[in-house]
């Protein structure tokens, strides 16, 4: 940490000699060519402002204003190099230009800043889109989690956890009390502020699912990540959501289709059973009404074919019986 | 690929944008001569000449890199190498120039010839050197430090850039020496400054002052040939120095100019003690075989007219001249040595179009190019000559391994070599249009296609502003060979061609 400070230090001090020479001559020569000396400094002014740009550095800022404004006075006022003692111009400059210089580094740390800021949440913001875009294509609870797992870790930039099916006996409190309050708590929250994670409700209709654990013990979680995590969060619920329906519609239809074929199972079977019935009827009616008119013969066959057709719906009621057994 | 117009526009941007660098590079190189003056104060009233166009140009680069957009080009398109390494030089020269035109001794077009010669390394110049600044020399020295190398070259070592790759082969450095493109550019620096120290070092020894030391190293090993004194090394004679150091000057000479002009790959193979491979190399026999053959012819010819009294004297200004003529560098040991040649200037005239290697700082058409042609050459007579029934493999010997020939590799080096010698024969004749003989024409405007820089007098201060300009187009094409301006302006032409169709469509 030390030798970057110093290596840092030491390029902003660099960058500041280069830009001191660069503008030293340029104001140089322009003197030459007989350019007043308020513009020279104005020549000046524009060489802070690079070294404010280049180094963004407060100490570099004040170095170099006040080096700018000696090296002027001395170079291209009148007495010319002289060391003049201290005037009221002079302190009147050398102001002017400390708070212009510091007002500038002000602005540029500033905006640098927010544009560092910027570049971060962009950077968020993609990993949220990719992982919801994700979440659409994914099928199955199991591989929803899990798709859900890594994005969240990817977004967090920390290990995450997830939990279903809270057990109240469970030793992390924590965790507990998210899931019963259906409210964040653990590292930097009101609860369990102590924790190492930070523990989110995964909410779905107003109902507590689960929860989802974030490591925070090696990297605080700033507020716009933890935004995106719980605009991620949702679209897991909902993704998760889902799945469940789908599962459940994918059941019913299967029950649905179950019993149609239940149904026309018997209904081929009343086609086939009917018949035989009627005919076992009529028959044994016609023995009982004619049997003294009829031959032997003829009772004989009739009988073999009550035997017969009575042998069939026999077995037919016992492959009914297997079918259901079977179930 | 057709792109959409913004798109196009923004690469264009982005285009503008990567040259801020070449302009703060140039800006530094015209600041560096400014160190003279702690020697030289007597000359600080050309101060602002350097001054004031390098500042400026360190400042208009870091706007230019400030204002325009992030969006860099991630890969380069068809071309768009080209477009980059064409403008990068043109800005450099314009730039370069300035500090000429503020001197005072140079008109517009005077001032961009010979910033053209010297980064082109050609050696022309239109100075009178004798009445020059020490800030003048010096300054024509480090066009010709940078220009050797290559500006782009420069660039990839110092940028560790997305399209570095791209850039570096498209200014024609087709050889890497490492895989690292960063690594084989600092290989090639070092070489280079290694080369230029060195030089400098023995120059001393042999009793040439510092200013001049350095001047002529590097003029040496970046092939250019800007002198410091109007007689070139032949200043430094046996009477004015003694005869050993005349001689040790020639010979240092040479061998600067003989390192410069060969491949920096083929050098870096005998640094490391492959001097088998350095010996095999196709080119080096190129040389060797020129060298054999001229440098007797031109003792012969210098004996003959009465321009050396002595055969050592012979031997030792033909080698030199021989040398400086192969590796294009111009340097001369013998006042006025073209005209008072003769025929001789006819295989003199073939070694400029030969020239140097390839992936070294000297110009020409390069002695890979002449030994591929030749070796396609002996192989189409022989397969004609052997039966058919025998396979003839070809190959070509490229540092120690042999490489083969492709019809393709054969077809596009026998088209470069038509194309370059049809525009040796463009340019002459525009020199003819403007007064000057045939031969005369033939043997200057070679000279500034092979970037050799050796005069046969039509060369002065007094050339009219059209024959100036033909050299510079010369010079120009001939440094970065005429392939990737033919590319560059054919990309060019093609984007202006589809913006237009584009806004014809939009206006429907």
């Amino acid at each position: 940490m030390k030798k970057s400070l110093f290596k840092r230090a030491l390029r902003n001090f660099a960058e500041v000699i280069i830009i001191y020479v660069l503008t030293t001559l340029l104001a140089y020569v322009l003197d030459i060519y007989s350019v007043h000396s308020e513009n020279l400094l104005m020549v000046y002014l524009l060489g802070i402002l690079i070294i404010i740009m280049q180094t963004k550095s407060f100490l570099a800022t004040v170095f170099s204003s006040i080096l700018f404004v000696i090296t002027h006075d001395f170079l291209f006022l009148n007495p010319r190099y002289v060391w003049v003692s201290f005037s009221r111009n002079f302190a009147i400059t050398s102001a002017v230009f400390l708070i212009a210089a510091l007002i500038v580094n002000l602005l540029v740390v500033r905006l640098q800043k927010q544009i560092e800021i910027s570049k971060e949440n962009e950077g968020l913001h993609k990993k949220l889109y990719k992982a919801s875009e994700g979440l659409l294509s994914v099928h199955g609870r199991d591989d929803v989690i899990e798709y859900a797992d890594n994005a969240l870790t990817e977004l967090a930039g920390a290990e995450v956890e997830f939990y279903f099916d809270i057990d109240m006996h469970d030793d992390n409190e924590a965790k507990k009390w998210c899931y019963k309050n259906s409210a964040k708590c653990g590292h930097g929250e009101v609860e369990f502020s102590d924790a190492n994670c930070k523990y989110l409700p995964i909410k779905s209709n107003h109902k507590t699912v689960g929860v989802v654990s974030i490591d925070c013990s090696h990297k605080e979680m700033s507020n716009e990540t933890e935004l995106c995590i719980s605009a991620l969060l949702s679209q897991i619920t909902i993704a998760i959501e889902r799945e469940s329906l789908e599962s459940e519609r994918r059941d019913e239809l299967q029950l649905r289709e179950r019993e149609q074929i239940k149904a026309k199972v018997m209904k081929g079977i009343s086609h086939d059973m009917f018949p035989r019935v009627k005919l076992i009827n009529e028959t044994a009616t016609s023995i009982k009404e004619g049997k003294n008119l009829m031959e032997d013969s003829e009772i004989d066959e009739k009988l073999v074919s009550i035997i017969d057709n009575s042998r069939y719906l026999g077995e037919v009621v016992d492959n009914l019986l297997d079918i259901t057994k079977d179930k | 690929m057709v792109k959409n117009e913004n798109s196009r526009f923004s690469d264009y941007l982005a285009i503008f944008g990567s040259l801020a660098y070449v302009i703060m590079m140039v800006g530094l190189i015209t600041l560096i001569p400014l160190l003279l003056l702690f020697f030289y104060p007597e000359e600080a009233y050309q101060l602002p000449c350097f001054a004031l166009p390098g500042v400026l140009a360190i400042f208009s680069g870091y706007l230019i890199k400030l204002f325009t957009p992030r969006h860099s080009i991630k890969n380069l398109e068809r071309h768009q190498g080209s477009v980059i390494v064409l403008l990068i030089w043109f800005v450099s020269i314009l730039i370069g120039a300035i500090p000429f035109v503020m001197s005072g001794n140079y008109t517009f077009t005077q001032a961009i010839f010979e910033t053209t010669s010297g980064f082109t390394t050609t050696g022309f110049t239109v100075t009178d050197v004798e009445n020059s600044t020490h800030m003048i020399l010096l300054y024509r020295s480090i066009l010709h430090l940078f220009g050797g190398v290559g500006l782009v070259l420069i660039l990839s070592s110092i940028l560790s850039n997305v399209y570095g790759m791209q850039l570096f082969s498209a200014e024609g450095h087709t050889d890497r020496l490492t895989p690292s493109l960063i690594h084989s550019a600092r290989t090639i620096m070092y070489i280079y400054l290694g080369s230029i120290i060195s030089g400098t070092i023995l120059y001393v020894t042999f009793h040439m002052s510092l200013f001049d030391a350095i001047n002529h190293a590097i003029s040496a090993v970046a092939t250019g040939g800007f002198s410091t004194k109007e007689n070139s090394i032949g200043y430094w004679c046996a009477e004015r120095v003694g005869l050993s150091n005349s001689i040790g000057i020639d010979i240092t000479t040479i061998i600067l100019m003989l390192v410069g002009s060969t491949n920096f790959m083929a050098t870096l193979a005998l640094l490391r003690g492959k001097g088998r491979d350095f010996i095999t190399h196709s080119e080096t026999k190129v040389t060797i075989f020129l060298l054999s053959l001229a440098t007797p012819l031109i003792t012969v010819v210098l004996l003959t007219s009465g321009i050396c009294d002595s055969v050592l004297s012979a031997i030792d200004n033909a080698t030199f001249q021989v040398v400086s003529v192969i590796s294009t560098t111009g340097l001369s040991s013998v006042d006025n040595f073209l005209p008072k040649l003769g025929y001789a200037t006819v295989p003199v005239l073939l070694m400029m179009i030969v020239g140097g290697h390839t992936g070294s700082t000297a110009g020409g058409a390069k002695a890979g190019r002449i030994a591929l042609a030749f070796k396609s050459l002996y192989y189409d007579v022989r397969e004609n000559i052997v039966p058919r029934r025998i396979i003839n493999s070809r190959s070509i010997n490229k540092f120690g391994k042999q490489m083969t020939i492709t019809k393709d590799d054969q077809s596009q080096n026998y088209t470069y070599l038509l194309i370059y010698i049809m525009i040796g024969f463009l340019g002459a004749f525009g020199l003819t249009l403007n007064g000057y003989g045939f031969r005369d024409s033939m043997i200057e405007f070679f000279s500034a296609l092979g970037t050799v820089g050796m005069s046969i007098g039509i060369i002065g201060p007094d050339m009219n502003n059209c024959t100036m300009w033909i050299f510079i187009v010369g010079m120009i094409i001939a440094r970065l060979e005429v392939y990737i301006i033919i590319l560059a302006l054919a990309r060019i032409g093609t984007d202006i061609k589809d913006s237009i169709s584009e806004m014809r469509n939009k206006k429907k």
